[in-house]
């Protein structure tokens, strides 16, 4: 009401008279507001520009926004799920509703209120104007920018661009936080409407019992209210029925026929929270009087209407342990556990292996939450903050399956058949990655490969065998705090580390500079090899590489020369000489160039069609000339002919 | 090849090692020039697979070597695709249908009956009229691939053998075990473990300290593999060998080691909810969930007095059981936690 009010002086050209009138409404609301600072606006409208009230259904949303509409005087224009509502015309409508001063429909002058009833069942229709909500949200900041134009120039915007909104808007919607609601709450004001008390309730029934000439006493009015959890529009519904072949309403009718019953829904965690509480007896007399129903009946009844069984279970698995067993020997745990957990994981993997057998036991899958609320609720509840959404089993799988996608890619890269042939994920896991990581972590004191000792230079040998038949890697890569690492690539050391276990015991302990090491040898040694192969077929071919694989070479050559003056910026790049003296550094500069060009060839290499193309297309490049930048940008840029042969040395 | 047990693995029988009177029967039944179904079992690194493709290669001679990785897409009744790697040479296919899931009925049936109603090319070269499919880890196979192999194992009988290779016999059904020959292949005892390990580190040129040998033998609880493994991870670490060096063993089992530990050192609902964690954490490693069971009950019959042996041991076999048949392994392994503390707890209050 106070909103309404609000947009008096816009829309009426009146003062905000704020505590004139009361707020009479039908249903036994009172809102008291506390006083809103005075908008800025020119208009003098409220800060949000849209009301949207919210509420379960049968509370009256409707009507009280068709009432204040009517007190506050305007007429009201209802768009419903009913009408039509593409996007294009619900925008006609509102504009032609919000912007126009003109008479209304029937020739009154009243100004206009739209009311767009059941908002979040607004499709989100795709259309090429965007969908409805955004309109409302574009519909209701529009002003922002257009505002000051339009003062400016005196006379309203232009058709087709929204004007400053001028008429309140009310939209009504059951669920609030919709998916589809989202824009729409951040500029609307927010009205959460909560289901009356019974007494409330009752009252107004009474009320409406007398208009009928119906005799109804208070108790029965009062469960009534209490078995429709508050909807106001099923207990007249149920009512009116009853009214129908009696004049009285007893408590026969409530218990009897099972009339009005909703099928209530509540969220998740009301249900943990259920499960979790055990009710004091006084507490379970007051909640049930009508029904006769244990506590149980009505968990369970909760438990099948909530519907999403599995997550309600998995949620329980995954806190009960919280609570609080007053058990000494732990057989309660352990009973539960077995018992009941398994039972439920039984049932549940016999449904879904089986659909066709899953009816019959569909209808046992909720007892075990009975099992556990009898054994671990406790008169408190869940204390708040306590209780966690399950995610741990989500978690866990998806740990999995990176787990699962890093040994099939080690188990990809094995080169040997044979070795293949045993690698299975259940296999790897368990006994050859552990050993594989030892293998490959041998102690390394320098990374110059002209001052490694014979003692270390067989074990590089040996640990560049094993890495390269394994198709290992270490890549370069840039930590969020700017240091560059060497990451071992597929990163089986992932699948090593425990979390709350010290970091794998010197395994992979090697630096920087030895990883980088590792790096080029590991590279030199796959050229070798490819340049090995080449050589075999540019003998078998006789060198057939055309013109047209030079030209592709070239693009090749241009493609990586940028991301290649990247790549080179490793810290020692800063000092390399220029001149032929430093040969490993200039070779450790021109290792990591090559390998970038060996992966862009190396997935052409395995498709036989277009080998030759590829390999002909690196012969050609022997004779063609490359540049590089160090640090683009500076001056000390190189360029300098180079012969890819020098690079294989 | 690079590491020591791919290296090192035997090709021909003449080259095995120990088991010599199972390898004389292999190597009959391969000469006679027919061959049964085989159903191999035997605990893992006991070399199955390497006896059955030294059989395959005596059968066949080193043309049945040449082998190339395949993948071939299944598509399942509900046209969801699976891709498989199937490896295969001219004259047999070797795949692992556990890779498949719940849908290895459907990779069974298609790669039979593909490999059955082809005949073999070249059967004038080797006198052999039949193709060997082996199937790994058949023991994973769901009751429904093993009930669609029955049949198909007799109907393509002329044209096709199977050979099942599995590390216990229990889970594959009666009918398919007794249209098999049953080879057991028992592990290597800890003295033949030695054998080979010397024998390796001779070729690798490497001196190995004989009690060292023997801890690693020990220490892989004779599985050949893994004590290969051992034997060149340890030489990574630290060589030459001196006798009281480490042996490394696998973190995922020191993992397990430290559940165990903790489930024995307090019983609390709390401390279950931090084991039910470590536990996560190991399935997330891929460990496979009976694995897990078995590593951690056994390290707790390790610790626990004599008389609580035999109902830990119980308790651990009838969770296992309830591991396949259920299907969130961290419900049954968390049971088993629980059932443990509370057998353990109601012992140390009655000592008290």
């Amino acid at each position: 009401m106070q909103w309404i009010k609000e947009w008096d002086y816009c829309v009426f050209g009146r003062d905000n008279a704020l505590t004139t009138r009361t707020n009479v409404n039908t249903n036994g609301f009172g809102r008291a507001l506390p006083p809103k600072p005075k908008s800025t606006d020119k208009w003098k409208r409220p800060d949000k520009r849209i009301l949207l009230l919210s509420g379960p259904p049968g509370l009256g949303k409707t009507t009280l926004a068709h009432v204040v509409a009517k007190q506050a005087g305007y007429a009201t224009i209802e768009i419903n799920a009913s009408d039509d509502r593409t996007v294009s015309k619900v925008r006609d409508r509102i504009l032609g509703v919000t912007q126009t001063h003109a008479v209304g429909l029937h020739g009154s002058t009243r100004p206009q209120l739209l009311v767009i009833d059941e908002i979040d069942g607004a499709a989100q229709a795709q259309s090429s104007q965007g969908d409805f909500i955004s309109t409302l949200v574009s519909l209701a900041t529009a002003d922002e920018s257009s505002g000051d134009k339009a003062k400016a120039k005196k006379h309203p915007p232009a058709k087709g661009k929204f004007g400053p909104l001028l008429r309140p808007i009310i939209c009504i919607c059951n669920n609030v936080y919709a998916p589809v609601l989202r824009p729409l709450r951040q500029v609307a004001q927010c009205y959460q409407i909560h289901a009356p008390t019974a007494v409330q309730l009752a009252k107004r029934l009474e009320e409406v019992c007398e208009n009928e000439g119906m005799a109804a006493d208070a108790w029965s009015l009062m469960a009534l209210a209490k078995q429709n959890e508050g909807d106001i529009r099923a207990c007249l519904n149920s009512l009116q029925m009853i009214r129908a072949h009696s004049s009285a309403l007893g408590a026969d009718h409530l218990r009897g026929n099972n009339i009005g019953i909703k099928d209530v829904q509540r969220s998740l965690f009301a249900v943990w929270d259920m499960i979790f509480t055990r009710p004091s007896a006084a507490s379970l007399q007051r909640a049930q009087p009508a029904q006769k129903s244990s506590y149980s009946e009505m968990l369970l009844e909760a438990v099948q209407s909530a519907g999403e069984n599995e997550r309600i279970m998995q949620g329980c698995f995954e806190n009960y342990l919280r609570m609080d067993f007053r058990d000494l020997t732990h057989t309660k745990v352990a009973s539960l556990c077995t018992d009941w957990l398994e039972f439920y994981d039984f049932v549940d993997s016999a449904c879904r292996k089986n659909p066709s057998v899953a009816e019959p036991l569909y209808g046992y899958l909720h007892y075990p939450i009975l099992a556990i609320h009898r054994t671990c609720s406790t008169a408190l509840g869940l204390a708040s903050g306590e209780f966690e959404y399950p995610h741990s089993e989500y978690a866990a799988f998806q740990a999995r399956q990176v787990a699962t996608s890093i040994i099939q890619s080690l188990a990809a890269g094995c080169t040997s058949v044979r070795a293949r042939a045993t690698c299975t994920i259940n296999s790897v896991a368990t006994s050859l990655l552990d050993p594989l990581l030892h293998i490959i972590s041998p102690t390394l004191m320098t990374a110059n490969k002209q001052l490694l000792k014979g003692g270390e230079k067989d074990r590089l040998m040996r640990l560049l065998d094993v890495m390269s038949s394994w198709q290992l890697t270490f890549v370069q890569s840039k930590e969020t705090d700017g240091q560059f690492v060497y990451k071992l690539e597929p990163p089986i050391d992932r699948l090593f580390a425990f979390a709350d276990r010290r970091p794998a015991r010197n395994i992979l302990p090697m630096r920087y500079p030895v990883r980088q090491l590792v790096a080029q040898e590991l590279e030199r040694m796959r050229m070798a090899r490819i340049a090995a192969k080449e050589e075999m077929q540019n003998g078998k071919k006789g060198g057939s590489g055309g013109a047209k694989e030079a030209a592709k070479r070239e693009y090749l050559d241009k493609l990586f020369a940028d991301p290649l003056a990247n790549a080179i910026q490793a810290p020692k790049s800063k000092d390399v000489p220029m001149d032929e003296d430093g040969e490993p550094l200039i070779k450790d500069f021109f290792g990591r160039l090559v390998k970038r060009k060996t992966k862009q060839t190396g997935p052409k290499e395995a498709t036989p069609g277009t080998n030759a193309s590829a390999s002909g297309g690196r012969h050609e490049a022997g004779k063609s000339k490359m540049w590089f930048h160090f640090f683009e940008g500076f001056s000390n840029a190189v360029r300098k002919p180079t012969q890819m042969k020098e690079l294989f040395e | 090849m690079a590491l020591w047990v791919e290296k090192y693995r035997p090709l021909t029988l003449d080259k095995l090692t120990f088991h010599t009177d199972l390898t004389g029967h292999l190597r009959q039944l391969a000469t006679t020039g027919d061959l049964p179904h085989l159903l191999v079992y035997g605990p893992t690194g006991s070399g199955k697979r390497t006896r059955i493709s030294a059989v395959l290669r005596e059968i066949y001679g080193p043309g049945a070597d040449k082998l190339k990785v395949d993948q071939r897409v299944f598509e399942t009744p509900s046209r969801r695709k699976i891709e498989l790697n199937v490896i295969t040479s001219s004259y047999h296919i070797e795949l692992n249908p556990s890779d498949a899931g719940i849908y290895d009925r459907v990779v069974v049936q298609d790669m039979i009956k593909e490999a059955a109603q082809t005949q073999q090319v070249s059967a004038s070269s080797t006198g052999r009229k039949f193709k060997v499919v082996v199937i790994h880890e058949a023991d994973a196979l769901t009751r429904d691939a093993q009930h669609a192999l029955r049949r198909t194992m007799e109907k393509y009988m002329s044209n096709m053998r199977v050979i099942l290779c599995c590390s216990t016999t229990a889970k594959i059904i009666t009918p398919v075990q007794s249209r098999c020959l049953l080879v057991r292949v028992a592990a290597p005892t800890s003295d033949e473990v030695v054998e080979v390990l010397n024998a390796v580190a001779k070729k690798e040129g490497i001196s190995v300290p004989p009690e060292f040998a023997v801890r690693i033998a020990e220490a892989s609880k004779r599985n050949l593999h893994r004590a290969l493994l051992m034997l060149e991870a340890a030489s990574v670490r630290q060589y030459p060998f001196d006798g009281a060096q480490e042996i490394p063993i696998p973190e995922w089992e020191e993992h397990l080691r430290i559940i165990a530990r903790s489930a024995l050192h307090q019983q609390t609902p709390a401390q279950l909810m931090a084991i039910r964690k470590q536990l996560y954490e190991v399935l997330a490693h891929c460990i496979p969930s009976t694995t897990i069971l078995k590593t951690v009950a056994l390290q707790l019959v390790e610790h626990v007095d004599q008389a609580l042996k035999p109902e830990v041991i119980h308790h651990a076999a009838f969770y296992e059981h309830r591991l396949q048949s259920g299907q969130k392994a961290i419900v049954h392994l968390e049971a088993f936690m629980a059932r443990f503390m509370s057998i353990y707890k109601r012992y140390l209050m009655e000592l008290v």
